[in-house]
């Protein structure tokens, strides 16, 4: 009897879904100390208040920056929004706090449209924000500057640095699986900034090996691809 | 800074069963004084791989609680080990079963090791039974009934959307469209909902038999069907398929996706093409062999290996009969006393 991915010298797949006290320690984020130094000091004064807006479509990680900037600020209530219309039994609407200094606000652009704008004009409240949407207009109708951040630019250091946490999160000792330049260039090219896209493919690359060595090829290997990147489809359609 | 290692009683194989003890030495190595809330050891397992991984603690005993002083100190725990859920390894889905040393920090990201093993399925002890827990045989008689609810709700609505579309042709032709499709789906409601109330009017009085109830791996199963065709009817076939599939869920809310990977599926055709009368009770058995290699059924959250039973008729010019049932298979239990096997349900 052996673990399942003990030829790779690893215990578990390092691309599959991570348990949510795990996901810390594999974010490859950009520097957030001017963001958290900026929210500290807003907390501290009275008039000062703050708002940053991360930006970017699916998949690009724009939770994954709220919930690294949340555990600096761990005190303050992180709100998601599901769907609405659509019942969720796992996930309810969150109820908004009457007062908070800082709050976190994952898919804003779910908030109904007046509740966001009683919000939007709250005075004392600093607010971080994950959105499909761009609220940059209706702060400015409150007289109230954005720090805006685009989610998504997705550079081949990065997606290597991202490819190297997660294979170390999962190795036994040593792993014995190698991650080559064409296989980085090959998921940039293939799914562009959809890192979500990325990982599902690397699952079944992984699950294919039976020897240690590199990580095969996406391209090579068309049948395991992720199929759901509307960047994947276009290369698929248009080669 | 404390180092932490863990040593298992059986460290050449790491092979245990249901029952036995497991032993587990923690050795924590501090070069300067270390507060500890707590030092716990934990017997967990995480079933993990495509889907949200499910991380379950068994128990947790504290083995030291204070302030460690430099230098090498060790700690013994033990637990006995439950009947499952057992070690497995698939594609979307895999359960390891693990010992975790968790070091309690204060005002300090913690410290914790883990170390594997196997929870074995083979060379199982019978164990009392009454301590395993067998989910209850599904209802499904109350599924047919909610289905044939639907359907009548859609064809009280079907009428009403005809009329509607009437008027909204001689009133307003640009809405002829919006009114179209909406006619189109109460139809495919109304035919969907109604279908097994149809199929129901043709394959009266079914009755399927699963024995033994629960199944175990390495044994037969036996399969029965019988019904009364409501009516003469030629069938074009009558089968059984019992599927062993990974279900595994990746997301949350809208972003939950739900993947499948089947493990084994075996399809028995029960009968040929030929003709029926009505009132005539017809019966149809087969034997399944569960094989001994294919894994026992789990179900946790966001990770589960499932057994299904299918049962499809296939009636030329209407409505075909179907029906599912979820089983639980158990591993194959060696017997010290040879004992009666309890009869299985039936539906």
């Amino acid at each position: 009897m052996q673990l399942p991915y003990a030829h790779l010298n690893l215990w578990r797949n390092p691309f599959g879904t991570p348990p949510a006290e795990d996901i810390a320690q594999l974010l490859v984020l950009p520097n957030l100390s001017p963001l958290i130094a900026s929210i500290s000091k807003a907390l501290k004064t009275l008039d000062k208040k703050i708002i940053i807006q991360f930006m970017g479509e699916c998949g690009r990680g724009k939770s994954s920056h709220m919930r690294a900037l949340h555990a600096h600020f761990s005190d303050a209530p992180y709100l998601y929004f599901p769907e609405p219309g659509l019942n969720h039994p796992d996930i309810p609407t969150p109820r908004l706090p009457k007062s908070a200094k800082l709050l976190f606000l994952d898919e804003s652009q779910r908030i109904p449209w007046f509740t966001r704008q009683r919000l939007f004009a709250q005075k004392n409240t600093s607010l971080i924000l994950a959105t499909h949407k761009d609220h940059r207009k209706e702060f400015s109708l409150k007289h109230k500057s954005v720090t805006h951040i685009d989610v998504g630019e997705l550079s081949p250091q990065t997606l290597r640095q991202i490819i190297e946490k997660r294979i170390q999160w999962a190795a036994l000792k040593t792993p014995n699986l190698t991650i080559t330049d064409e296989l980085v260039h090959d998921l940039i090219t293939l799914y562009q900034d959809d890192l979500r896209g990325m990982l599902g493919t690397l699952y079944e690359l992984v699950q294919s090996m039976t020897h240690p060595g590199p990580i095969p090829l996406p391209s090579q290997h068309k049948h395991l691809l992720a199929p759901h990147s509307r960047h994947l489809k276009d290369r698929l359609l248009n080669p | 800074m404390a180092e932490i290692s863990i040593q298992l009683d059986r460290e050449q194989d790491r092979i245990y069963r249901p029952g036995e003890t497991i032993k587990a030495t923690v050795t924590v190595r501090t070069q300067k004084d270390l507060k500890c809330k707590q030092l716990y050891v934990r017997l967990q397992f995480q079933a993990h791989g495509r889907g949200n991984t499910t991380r379950q603690k068994i128990q947790e005993v504290s083995v030291f609680s204070g302030t460690l002083p430099p230098g090498i100190h060790t700690y013994q725990a033990e637990f006995v080990l439950p009947y499952g859920p057992y070690s497995y390894s698939g594609h979307y889905t895999n359960l390891t079963w693990e010992i975790q040393a968790y070091i309690d920090i204060p005002w300090a990201i913690d410290k914790k090791e883990s170390t594997h093993f196997f929870l074995s399925n083979k060379g199982v002890l019978q164990p009392d039974m009454s301590q395993v827990i067998i989910p209850a045989a599904p209802d499904a008689h109350r599924q047919k009934s909610g289905t044939g609810m639907l359907g009548i709700a859609g064809l009280v609505f079907l009428p009403l959307t005809l009329f509607f579309l009437a008027l909204t042709i001689f009133q307003n032709p640009s809405m002829c469209g919006c009114m179209g499709m909406s006619a189109v789906v109460t139809l495919l409601l109304g035919f969907f909902g109604t279908k097994r109330f149809m199929a129901s009017r043709v394959v009266t009085q079914p009755h399927i038999h699963i024995d033994p109830w629960p199944i175990e791996l390495g044994k037969p199963l036996n399969y029965g069907l019988s019904f009364i065709p409501g009516v003469d009817l030629e069938l074009n076939s009558v089968m059984a398929t019992l599927t062993v599939s990974e279900v595994v869920v990746n997301g949350h809310g809208t972003n939950k996706t739900t993947y499948r990977h089947t493990i084994h599926e075996e399809t028995i055709p029960l009968t040929v093409k030929s003709h029926y009368t009505k009132g005539q009770k017809l019966e149809f058995k087969h034997e399944f062999f569960i094989p001994e290699h294919l894994p026992v059924t789990f179900q946790l959250p966001s990770n589960s290996v499932v057994w299904t039973l299918k049962t499809h008729i296939d009636i030329p010019r209407w409505p075909d009969w179907s029906d599912e049932h979820t089983l639980h298979v158990l591993p194959y239990y060696m017997k010290d006393t040879p004992q009666e096997q309890p009869s299985g349900p039936s539906w």
